[in-house]
């Protein structure tokens, strides 16, 4: 089991502004595995994420995707390489009908017939979605907004996808189809990371998981481990520790 | 079917294109015809502002700024140095685009309201350096720009010139159309829609906005040259007024933003308006809400 690591983090400092919220992030996700991140509000899950896409520029350290440094790359550019990100709050374009939603995903993709090809994948994969397809995505409900955002990912044809908290605001019914879904996405050739609050349920959909607390990674290890940790277990998965 | 169909849209067009060129046949007096083409520069110049606000979703209030750039450069193009009018206009587009990429810039950064502020500095303080430089003709206006020629032939009178305006008009008209099918079209709708997803689908957020703004220039620095050109030739710093630019977003606003025919239909309604309430000059702030 030695993958090839695609994404190699070192020594990451980041923030809005002045404001530093990361410090010193060290992580490395191996090709095919779902990685989970994970922590309570306010430590820097979304930063870090923000900071691999480029929509926040980190102040300092180094983002390595396959051998290309990125961590000075515009978000379009890092796009290009094949990372995308499906970001929080379900931003889609309102006022544009479903299809019009997916097609821009693909917005990088030149070639009009793979567009079409990654359409159909995408309502292969969600179906609901082809259903509504000439509906605008601002009448779609909030589980089908999820699907719309993780459609749009995966119409660029990534290799590597990061979901920012894909259970927000939902029915623990819906999020169970979610991180199917996410699953399957997996299966089918791509590598995942994954912000999620969630801790229960994304621990046991990831191969490896980081826990960050206070902008710097807490603890990490494999998730099967990382259930029956105690201090995970005290501080994420409610409940006591029992006395042995 | 979809052959018949295409067949009918042509004679459509076909039939619109030889109504239209029949028009200085009909319209009975001078005045009319000269309202005609002020009709059509609106067009342009309301198409042209509807692809960066309408499509791009940017709130700029410099394109009256940009079409004043326009009109002045061909003045000063064809009056200076003796440009004919076929030169003075590419000249004028050229210096209006790079202005206009000028403009963009603030939107890098601003959105909304502080955009449209920022490019209200921008077209008000152009207008008030033109009011105050002498070799711009200051208050007193810039006049006997020279007529378009071809030839021998001088389109002096607005019967004439209505001929050079109108195919620039179905021109503008037909690559605004263009560009919103276009990948261009999707980019800005895009943008327009949501920044954020915008850059997470690998849309690159400068390079459009900056490329809105330019087209839009095109479209104002060529509406710029058309008016300095139009009988009798004179432009002055108060045609191109902050009141002039909300008349243009008006525009927009009654055809229903981001839509073409919208526009055209706006451009045509709102200077009918504007000329009919002329006589009742004091009423105007009224009547098109502005101060």
């Amino acid at each position: 089991m030695s993958a090839e690591t695609i994404l190699k983090i070192k020594d990451l400092k980041s923030g809005y502004g002045k404001v530093q919220i990361l410090n010193g992030i060290d992580l490395e996700v191996k090709k095919g595995q779902i990685i989970a991140l994970l922590g309570g509000n306010g430590t820097g899950k979304s930063t870090l994420i923000k900071s691999i896409s480029g929509l926040i520029k980190p102040f300092e350290g180094s983002i390595k995707f396959y051998d290309n440094e990125i961590s000075n790359l515009r978000p379009h550019k890092i796009v290009r390489q094949g990372l995308v990100q499906v970001t929080q709050g379900k931003e889609v374009f309102p006022d544009l009908s479903v299809e019009q939603n997916l097609k821009l995903g693909a917005f990088i993709i030149e070639d009009k017939k793979k567009v079409l090809e990654n359409l159909q994948f995408v309502y292969k994969f969600f179906p609901i979605l082809k259903e509504k397809r000439n509906q605008n995505a601002a009448l779609l409900s909030g589980g089908q907004l999820q699907m719309l955002c993780i459609g749009r990912g995966l119409m660029s044809n990534p290799s590597f996808i990061m979901f920012d908290e894909p259970s927000a605001g939902l029915a623990p019914q819906i999020v169970l189809e979610i991180f199917k879904n996410i699953n399957r996405i997996c299966k089918s050739g791509l590598t995942v990371l994954i912000i999620e609050q969630n801790v229960r349920m994304a621990l046991l959909l990831a191969d490896y998981a980081y826990i960050i607390r206070d902008g710097i990674i807490h603890l990490q290890g494999k998730a099967s481990e990382l259930v029956n940790d105690d201090r995970v277990r005290l501080s994420y998965l409610g409940g006591t520790v029992a006395k042995v | 079917m979809s052959f018949s169909n295409k067949y009918r849209i042509n004679l459509y067009w076909a039939a619109i294109i030889i109504i239209l060129s029949l028009l200085p046949f009909i319209v009975p007096n001078l005045y009319q015809m000269h309202l005609i083409n002020i009709i059509c520069i609106n067009i342009i110049m309301a198409i042209g502002l509807n692809i960066v606000k309408g499509f791009a979703g940017q709130v700029t209030v410099a394109h009256i700024g940009l079409y004043a750039m326009g009109a002045y450069s061909s003045a000063i193009l064809s009056i200076n140095y003796g440009f004919s009018f076929w030169m003075a206009l590419p000249g004028a587009v050229i210096i209006t685009v790079i202005a206009g990429a000028i403009v963009g810039i603030p939107s890098f950064r601003l959105q909304g309201p502080y955009l449209a502020l920022a490019t209200l500095a921008f077209s008000e303080s152009l207008r008030i350096y033109i009011s105050v430089n002498t070799d711009l003709g200051a208050t007193i206006g810039i006049s006997n720009i020279p007529p378009p020629v071809i030839f021998d032939f001088t389109f002096n009178d607005a019967f004439l010139y209505y001929y050079i305006v109108i195919p620039f008009t179905l021109i503008s008209i037909y690559f605004s159309f263009k560009i919103l099918k276009s990948k261009l079209g999707r980019a800005f709708k895009a943008i327009r829609e949501d920044q954020l997803s915008s850059s997470a689908v690998g849309i690159n957020l400068r390079f459009y906005k900056t490329i809105a703004f330019v087209i839009s220039a095109v479209y104002a620095g060529l509406a710029g040259s058309l008016y300095a050109h139009l009988d009798p030739g004179f432009i002055h710093p108060n045609n191109f007024t902050l009141q002039e630019s909300v008349l243009y977003i008006l525009m927009l606003v009654i055809g229903g933003i981001g839509h073409i025919w919208g526009c055209i239909v706006g451009a045509v309604f709102i200077t009918l308006i504007w000329d009919l309430t002329r006589e009742y000059y004091q009423y105007q702030l009224i009547i098109f809400g502005y101060d």
